[in-house]
């Protein structure tokens, strides 16, 4: 507080000025403190938690046929067929019911200048697609195109020629496309799974398409076969059979019909190849114990992996190929570790319940699923490697075992006992949302990999 | 502290020949202040319009069942609140962010910023400054008009809450969306029940308390969130099952109810999120109209979609 | 006893035959006339009898020994009938794990040292020791714990004195259960290490 002294008439302008200059300095900084609250915004909020559509609306809608003759539009339905169901098979796309649609671009146009994006946008669609069939002398040409109805953009565009036993092959090669524009991922639709399942009450390894079609059988030994694990490149298929009497490890090469067999001295099972290499990691007993060695597609010991007394069996790599998630009773429980193929030391993952196996390590190299048994349940569960916390997917539904990653992380392929008690395949969401049948066969399905996609371009 | 005494002398000083010229510098000066006052004036008055909302930071917005506010009155009360200022401790500030739901008296004795506790000295003397510059602008008022509030008429809370009701049931006949009706009905209904309970304290001078908890904005934003969670689209799958996600987005809504603008005020990091989220506003305009006496509205919608099962 | 029943008989027989013998020779002394046809009768009589008696005798030898074979042919279907039945029994009484286990508990290894017994009773046998599981449990996990049991088994019995060499192990995991219920009983009777003989 400035004091003064009352001087009548005299007065000495410094304290005044002082006075004045300290009042509006300090105003000035009051202003400043008090303006910003003056003009800050303390907006109301509003919070949003449940989205009321969990899958992306996508209106699919009929070819343009250029020629219009009968063959072209059967093949043009047929086609959109495909389409439709692999696009409902991720699992992150609806396709919308055609009844809907406010217009039709196959009389309207297919192409970026000729869509009215409104008529989309109105109905909710947030991705079109439109489409155009060729067929002349036995040559197919499909143009696909996908478009983002919000932002009126093209995403993709593509056009493919073929004969018309390629079709499938087309649609899928465009669903990859359409997968990567909205993942960053190329998606499932190149790949395929192996399975064992029995005939005439023998296990033999078949194959199918990722959506369950094109079922074949791979061995026909007669005998038991299980266990069946694709290369990266899709080309070999390493399983297991007693076809010689006793569990040994068959490699196959499925287009040229040559392999080698891995027949150490006891038992020779779970084999996983390793991420791009012509190598795979194996359980083998040879030396009395349980242990999972590294071996060459030959059957040389490149070298052991594993050296704790008790089980050690189901190796699965990391997508990077230098780590490996295996199971392991060497605490006294079967439980889930994993390894680092140039250290000493196993990390153990699992601390929950009492009998876990089976693991498979995700394609985004965070997770690992795996079966836990408690109380006569058997379940699948994904635990994050970061945080340890497992997660349980199945629950209530039978015996759920053997899961495998599709090759994009969305999805997981198991085995379960839900319908009628009798193991089949069974696809689910990562989430563990909607599961549901894969594939209809006579017999006991069990066991499926999920191979890679083929390369594409 | 200063006595009016060392007032009164400090004003001597201030009128005595600064400048030279004694009348110059007078003259000078008084524009200076008038300016000043009002500079300030104007911004009590523009600050004035814009705090309708001294109320919860937030609403949770669910269909089924929700908690009641309290009331929080603004518009009868403003006009107290602006002439009581001077009596009281400080100069009008926005409430702070975190605050709980303020009672009504609150709104009418506006506690300060914290500053201003740190100075003590500066407070009195802006105050005495206030009073004074409001004394000159009293008699400036109808040379400058200021913004006018247009809510400063007494506005009965029922029948505002009435004809907004209105309002909105017709745009939702309007758009077809019984169920937004159905919720409304709902929430009619609970606010009915509830609405005496939780009367604040009313300093509703104009009215007295209304039999209803809620402001047509509550309703409002109840309705918005609403609409807006049902056009959202959201997939775990294509937001690499991402966990505890969370975007903010500011929205300006005018008078009719238009999106003017779509701002991120914060980023979730996760593009196939947020972009869902500016997707699901898009498809929701044009909202309702505003509740009468509003010229625009600006809300920040939080999204945060639910984990795994 | 049937023996004996014959042997007295043909011992009275033979008696009977000696008094009378004795008999006729007193009265070939008494007439002479006569005596030279009697004498020459009686000892035409004499070597009847006493042939009679040699057949008897040979008869009677005969069926003992018939009586003894028979009844080494009996003893010896007896033993094969058991080794038969411990053949079997070896094959048939498996050994039985708790869930997740490949100890041995008590009952698991009484009943090994018979099997070890059997064994080094018939030491020209090869035998396989099957591992089985129960269905619990994963596939690839089951065959690797249906080896252990297999082989927890094989290395009890080389200490029991058993040769290693004799000894191979399988294991089939869940692949081949013995019981397919789905009851504790059933899962029971699975988890078991079996042998087979080669």
């Amino acid at each position: 507080m400035v004091s003064f002294t009352m001087n009548k008439g005299y007065c000495s302008w410094a304290m005044p000025d002082k006075i004045i200059l300290h009042t509006l300095f300090y105003f000035m900084i009051g202003l400043l403190f008090f303006l910003p609250p003056l003009f800050a915004r303390d907006y109301d909020y509003i919070n949003v938690t449940n989205p009321f559509l969990k899958k992306t609306p996508v209106a699919v809608t009929d070819f343009k046929t250029f020629n219009g003759h009968a063959q072209e539009i059967e093949i043009g339905k047929t086609a959109i067929a495909i389409l439709k169901e692999a696009l409902d098979f991720t699992g992150y796309l609806k396709t919308m019911n055609p009844v809907a649609f406010l217009s039709n671009p196959a009389e309207s146009g297919i192409q970026l200048g000729e869509i009215n994006f409104r008529d989309w946008t109105g109905i909710g669609a947030e991705l079109l697609i439109t489409g155009g069939i060729i067929e002349a002398e036995g040559k197919i040409t499909l143009q696909l195109r996908l478009f983002d109805t919000f932002n009126a953009k093209l995403l993709v565009g593509k056009i493919y020629t073929g004969p018309e036993s390629q079709v499938r092959e087309m649609i899928l090669l465009f669903c990859s496309e359409i997968s990567y524009q909205l993942t960053g991922k190329w998606g499932i639709f190149n790949s395929k799974i192996a399975f064992v399942s029995t005939v005439n009450g023998k296990k033999e390894i078949f194959s199918c398409d990722f959506d369950g079609q094109n079922i074949k059988q791979i061995t026909t030994h007669k005998s038991i076969s299980l266990s069946p694990s694709w290369s990266s490149d899709g080309k070999w298929l390493a399983y297991v059979s007693y076809a010689k009497g006793k569990p040994d490890i068959f490699i196959k090469n499925l287009e040229e019909n040559r392999g080698s067999i891995i027949n150490y001295n006891g038992m020779n099972i779970s084999p996983d190849w390793m991420p791009g290499q012509q190598k795979l990691a194996a359980a083998l007993s040879f030396s009395g114990d349980q242990e999972i060695y590294l071996l060459t597609i030959k059957g040389e010991i490149i070298k052991r992996i594993t050296n704790s007394w008790g089980i050690d069996v189901s190796p699965d790599f990391s997508p990077d190929g230098k780590k490996i998630v295996f199971s392991s009773k060497r605490t006294g429980t079967p439980q889930i570790y994993i390894k680092d193929l140039e250290s000493e030391s196993a990390i153990r993952l699992t601390f929950k319940g009492n009998h876990n196996t089976s693991p498979a390590w995700s394609p985004d190299g965070r997770k690992i699923a795996y079966v836990g048994i408690e109380n006569n349940s058997i379940d699948i569960f994904v635990i994050n490697i970061d945080t340890g916390m497992p997660v349980q997917l199945t629950m209530n539904e039978g015996d759920n075992e053997d899961p495998s990653w599709s090759p994009d992380g969305s999805m997981l392929v198991f085995t379960s006992t839900r319908h009628g008690n009798v193991p089949g395949i069974f696809v689910m969401n990562a989430s563990g949302s909607e599961p549901r049948r894969l594939l209809q066969l006579k017999g006991k399905q069990t066991q499926p990999d999920w191979s890679l996609p083929k390369s594409i371009e | 502290m200063s006595s009016p005494e060392n007032f009164k002398h400090r004003r001597d000083f201030l009128f005595s020949p600064l400048y030279g010229n004694g009348k110059t510098g007078i003259i000078f000066f008084s524009v200076s202040l008038i300016v000043h006052a009002l500079f300030f004036y104007g911004i009590i008055f523009f600050q004035k319009f814009r705090l309708p909302k001294p109320m919860p930071p937030f609403i949770q917005v669910d269909l089924v069942s929700f908690s009641a506010e309290p009331v929080s009155q603004e518009l009868p009360g403003k006009e107290e609140t602006v002439k009581e200022i001077p009596k009281e401790e400080g100069i009008p500030v926005a409430p702070l962010p975190p605050a709980p739901p303020p009672k009504s008296q609150e709104i009418t004795s506006i506690t300060p910023d914290i500053s201003l506790k740190t100075k003590p000295a500066n407070l009195k003397e802006l105050m005495e400054q206030q009073e004074k510059k409001k004394k000159e602008l009293d008699e400036k008022k109808e040379k400058k008009p200021v913004i006018e509030p247009k809510p400063q008429k007494a506005v009965d809370p029922d029948k505002a809450l009435e004809e907004s009701k209105e309002n909105l049931e017709k745009k939702i006949e309007d758009q077809n969306k019984t169920k937004i009706a159905q919720a409304l009905n709902r929430i009619q209904k609970k606010v009915q029940d509830q609405g005496t309970t939780k009367q604040g304290e009313g300093s509703l001078a104009s009215s007295g308390p209304g039999k209803k908890g809620y402001t047509p904005i509550d309703l409002y934003k109840m309705v918005l969130g609403s609409q807006i969670e049902q056009n959202w689209v959201f997939n775990e799958t294509l937001a690499r099952l991402d966990q505890n996600l969370e975007v903010r987005i500011l929205i300006k809504i005018l008078k009719s109810g238009e999106i003017r603008d779509i701002i991120y005020e914060t980023r979730s990091g996760n593009q196939y999120l947020d972009e869902s989220a500016k997707k699901a506003i898009k498809k929701t305009n044009p909202l309702p109209p505003l509740p009468p006496g509003m010229y625009s509205y600006d809300v920040v919608v939080i999204f945060t979609p639910k984990g795994l099962k | 006893m049937k023996n004996r029943v014959w042997i007295n008989l043909v011992m009275a027989i033979l008696v009977a035959g000696l008094f009378l013998t004795v008999s006729c020779a007193k009265k070939t002394i008494v007439s002479d006339a006569t005596t030279i046809e009697d004498q020459e009768k009686a000892k035409l009589e004499a070597d009847a009898i006493a042939k009679a008696a040699a057949d008897a005798k040979a008869e009677a030898e005969r069926i003992a020994q018939q009586n003894l074979e028979d009844q080494m042919a009996k003893e010896k279907a007896q033993k094969a009938a058991q080794i038969l039945a411990a053949m079997k029994q070896f094959q048939d009484e498996d050994i039985y794990f708790e869930y997740d286990s490949s100890e041995l508990s008590d009952e698991a290894k009484t009943g090994l040292i018979e099997k070890a017994d059997w064994l080094k009773g018939n030491t020209s046998t090869i035998v396989s020791i099957e591992g089985h599981c129960d269905e619990r449990g994963t596939t690839e996990y089951n065959l690797a714990l249906g080896d252990r049991r297999a082989n927890t088994v094989k290395s009890y019995l080389v200490n029991l004195g058993v040769s290693a060499s004799r000894l191979k192990t399988i294991s089939y995991g869940e692949e081949m259960p013995k019981d397919s219920g789905k009851t504790e009983s059933a899962y029971k009777s699975n988890r078991r290490a079996h042998f087979a003989i080669d």
